[in-house]
């Protein structure tokens, strides 16, 4: 239950401290899903999933889907837990806290874009075992970047698209997509060429070229709001 | 009138002279490859050049000779425009509206080539036995084409003298819509590419031009919405 006697400081200060935390929880969770992948092989490599009578292929296919249910599961605790109130999603309460939630979603960025590359590499070295849950995972995950890069915070809420909106963050979004778009397009023509030489290549040429379509404007962008200043 | 009127006046007739002659000469480009073109398609349904023992891949590079012999050697332009840095800045102000709606026109051109293309490039991938080299002639044009609508809406090369504020913000909209566009396209191009690789040419035919020709679509109507 929200407790509605709180001033704007206190809410600002939970809010900081809600983040800290949430930040916590998803290194936790991105360390287990490590964790558990790593288990996974080696259990696979030395043949207990045959001492228990269990397929390995079936297994196999089974993984992935555990883990983006495992994912799903975390997504709806992270919603119930970290669900930001009604009065803290007005325009007004989020302008009084600029810095500190453009400070936020910078590192959301950052971190979105490490896990995108990671998954991208990890997709791309499994080259006989490309399937689709793990294709359709990544290529979601750098659609996801890509519109956080492109409106940020604002591609979710109105009220962000209000509050988080100031001339220099436009200039450095449509910097950053201006960017990712001479990268998507010089990739894209690559990759016609690609497919033409060498067409067994075309899927992981693919999703290199929206990776680094949608890490690199990233990275800038997040440059970009270092070198001007930005606090925190 | 006063004398800047007076010179915008003239200036603007001097441009639109130019203009239509610059018409003049790409529609007398593009009747010659119409024509060439047909008659090509005619002497191989015909067998002409088997009969007469000669190569047809040729003809590609044989076809754009006297067009560029006419572009280096013939009629140089009567008019000199003066260049727009020149310009004084009480003109040049005046001016930019008029620039920006010309460069508008330039850019909805090119979208109507690049569709134009893409359906004959389209067409062509979709036999490969068609791409002989005048396919891969047809391709590079293609290319062009989706780069330059890329380059004439998100990256306005050479033309920061018509920079204003509102351009500025309207291009960087464009640029975020192609941007999105193109990512999803490629996103919802990667089953094709990973499951039907016999569709993988036509599904990045179809990106290709979603990136070229979004931004400029976007670019047109954002402006035309503006109230230019």
């Amino acid at each position: 239950m929200e407790r509605v006697d709180l001033t704007d400081e206190e809410r600002i200060a939970r809010s900081k401290r809600r983040f800290r935390e949430s930040m916590i929880v998803s290194l936790l969770v991105g360390v287990s899903v490590v964790v558990l992948t790593v288990l996974y092989k080696s259990a696979e490599q030395r043949g207990i999933f045959e001492q228990f009578g269990v397929n390995t292929a079936q297994a196999d296919k089974a993984f992935p889907w555990f883990l983006i249910g495992l994912l799903g599961v975390f997504a709806i605790f992270a919603l119930i837990r970290y669900w930001v109130p009604k009065a803290e999603r007005r325009p007004e309460f989020l302008r009084k806290n600029l810095d500190t939630i453009h400070a936020q979603w910078r590192w959301v960025t950052l971190i979105l874009s490490g896990v995108a590359v990671l998954n991208t590499i990890n997709f791309v070295t499994k080259v006989e075992d490309q399937d689709t849950a793990s294709a359709g995972s990544v290529i979601f995950m750098l659609l996801t970047l890509a519109l956080l890069v492109s409106f940020g915070p604002g591609c979710i809420s109105k009220s962000y698209r209000e509050a988080l909106n100031d001339e220099l963050m436009r200039t450095q979004r449509a910097k950053a997509a201006r960017l990712g778009y001479l990268l998507a397009m010089l990739g894209a023509a690559v990759l016609y060429v690609v497919n033409l030489k060498r067409p067994e290549l075309a899927g992981s040429a693919t999703v290199v070229v929206l990776c680094a379509a949608s890490a690199i404007p990233s990275l800038y962008f997040v440059l970009l709001e270092w070198v001007s200043g930005r606090e925190n | 009138m006063t004398n800047d009127d007076e010179f915008i006046a003239d200036f603007r007739r001097r441009n639109v002279k130019a203009m239509r002659r610059l018409a003049l000469r790409m529609l007398i480009v593009l009747l010659y490859i119409a024509v060439s073109s047909a008659l090509y398609g005619y002497a191989v349904s015909d067998g002409w050049f088997a009969r007469h023992g000669i190569d047809e891949g040729l003809y590609v590079y044989i076809m754009p000779l006297p067009v560029l012999i006419w572009v280096m050697l013939g009629p140089r332009k009567r008019e000199t425009l003066p260049r727009l840095e020149a310009l004084p800045e009480s003109i040049l102000r005046k001016q930019i509206d008029h620039y920006q709606q010309r460069w508008c026109s330039i850019v909805l051109v090119l979208l109507f080539l690049l569709i134009a293309t893409t359906l004959g490039f389209g067409a062509i991938a979709l036999h490969p036995a068609a791409m002989t080299d005048f396919g891969v002639v047809a391709g590079a044009v293609f290319f062009l084409e989706v780069f330059l609508c890329a380059f004439a809406t998100v990256f306005y090369p050479g033309l920061k003298v018509f920079d204003d504020e509102r351009l500025i913000a309207l291009r960087g909209r464009a640029a975020k819509a192609g941007f999105i566009i193109l990512l999803l396209a490629l996103g919802a191009a990667f089953p094709a590419i990973l499951r039907h690789p016999e569709w993988t040419t036509l599904a990045l035919i179809g990106v290709l031009f979603a990136g070229g020709a979004a931004p400029a679509l976007y670019y047109v109507i954002a402006d035309w919405r503006a109230g230019r």
